[in-house]
């Protein structure tokens, strides 16, 4: 796509810009592309989140959970065949339990899949948001190299305690993916597909 | 909504929120999860749902180390800190424990 009007045409006929089609995913489901969409040329844009990890406790400090990974982008899909769409549960239950993935399976219709990964304890590797932290660990979120905060999605949870670092969330908001203090559930994932025909 | 364990490999590799509907029509294996406390990771064998704590890593072991010898600082630096002398040789321990056939698996003990 090379420039702003690749994505967003004029509608047919004149007179401005066509109104935008979206389906958002809560849970798991399936999209199907219509023949409209995939006789447009197929391109969609798509925002998914995985689920965010519940926070922990370990000596003498509270962790906050990490959040679910974030990504946005666009695919070309061929064909209206329906793509399984995944939603990574947030971590529940017991503390430290890890998000789920969320996921696309674009290639159903010719695209690729698109996995994002749900919220771990071991957030400094694995590409999710960036979750709370001890104050010991000196991570900062101004040096996370995986910041994950997108309007608030896929950020990382706060830790129990005004003194332990955390991403500031402490209670996670529903289907934001984000990752939540201890002895409090992690949101989960979420979905979004754009597109115009 | 529920929550629904992917299984693979007798393991439950991933959680996801779903309905009935879709957890039929899904390719890969999936479980209800009537308890909460069932998380990735679980063991699914024969029905039944069990979880064995990994082995922690000695990365994992260092950074828990580290944590330690920084929330401690402040001991060592507070001469009449109560036991200070018990910690310091804890400090010490966790500075040696790498070395030791005891890691990863055994930490040292912390003072009362």
């Amino acid at each position: 796509m090379s420039n702003f009007t690749d994505f967003f045409p004029a509608a047919s006929g004149g007179g401005g810009g066509g109104i935008p089609k979206y389906e958002e995913f809560t849970s798991s489901g399936t999209f199907t592309p219509t023949q409209a969409l995939i006789d447009a040329g197929g391109r969609v844009a798509y925002m998914i989140v995985g689920g965010g990890e519940r926070g922990s406790t370990g000596s003498d400090k509270y962790y906050g959970g990490a959040g679910g990974q974030f990504k946005s982008g666009y695919m070309t899909l061929t064909s209206a065949t329906g793509c399984a769409v995944t939603i990574g549960a947030g971590g529940t239950g017991s503390d430290g339990a890890n998000g789920g993935s969320s996921s696309i399976v674009f290639s159903s219709a010719g695209g690729t899949d698109i996995t994002a990964l749900g919220g771990s304890g071991n957030a400094h590797t694995n590409y999710a948001g960036y979750g709370g932290e001890t104050r010991t660990s000196g991570w900062q979120l101004a040096t996370s190299p995986h910041p994950g905060h997108f309007g608030g999605y896929g950020g990382g949870g706060g830790a129990l305690y005004a003194y332990d670092y955390g991403g500031g969330i402490s209670t996670a908001e529903a289907n934001m993916g984000q990752g939540s203090s201890s002895a409090r559930n992690a949101s989960s994932g979420f979905v979004r597909i754009t597109w115009f025909e | 909504m529920a929550r629904y364990g992917i299984i693979k490999n007798n393991k439950v590799k991933d959680i996801i929120i779903a309905d009935a509907d879709f957890a039929e029509s899904y390719e890969q294996e999936l479980i209800l999860l009537e308890d909460d406390l069932i998380k990735i990771g679980y063991d699914y064998i024969d029905g039944v749902f069990s979880y064995t704590e990994p082995p922690i890593t000695g990365e994992q072991a260092k950074q828990w180390r580290n944590n330690e010898l920084v929330s401690t600082d402040f001991i060592a630096q507070t001469p009449d800190y109560p036991n200070r002398d018990a910690w310091l040789i804890y400090r010490q321990e966790l500075r040696d424990w790498p070395s030791t056939a005891d890691f990863p698996e055994t930490k040292p003990t912390k003072p009362e």
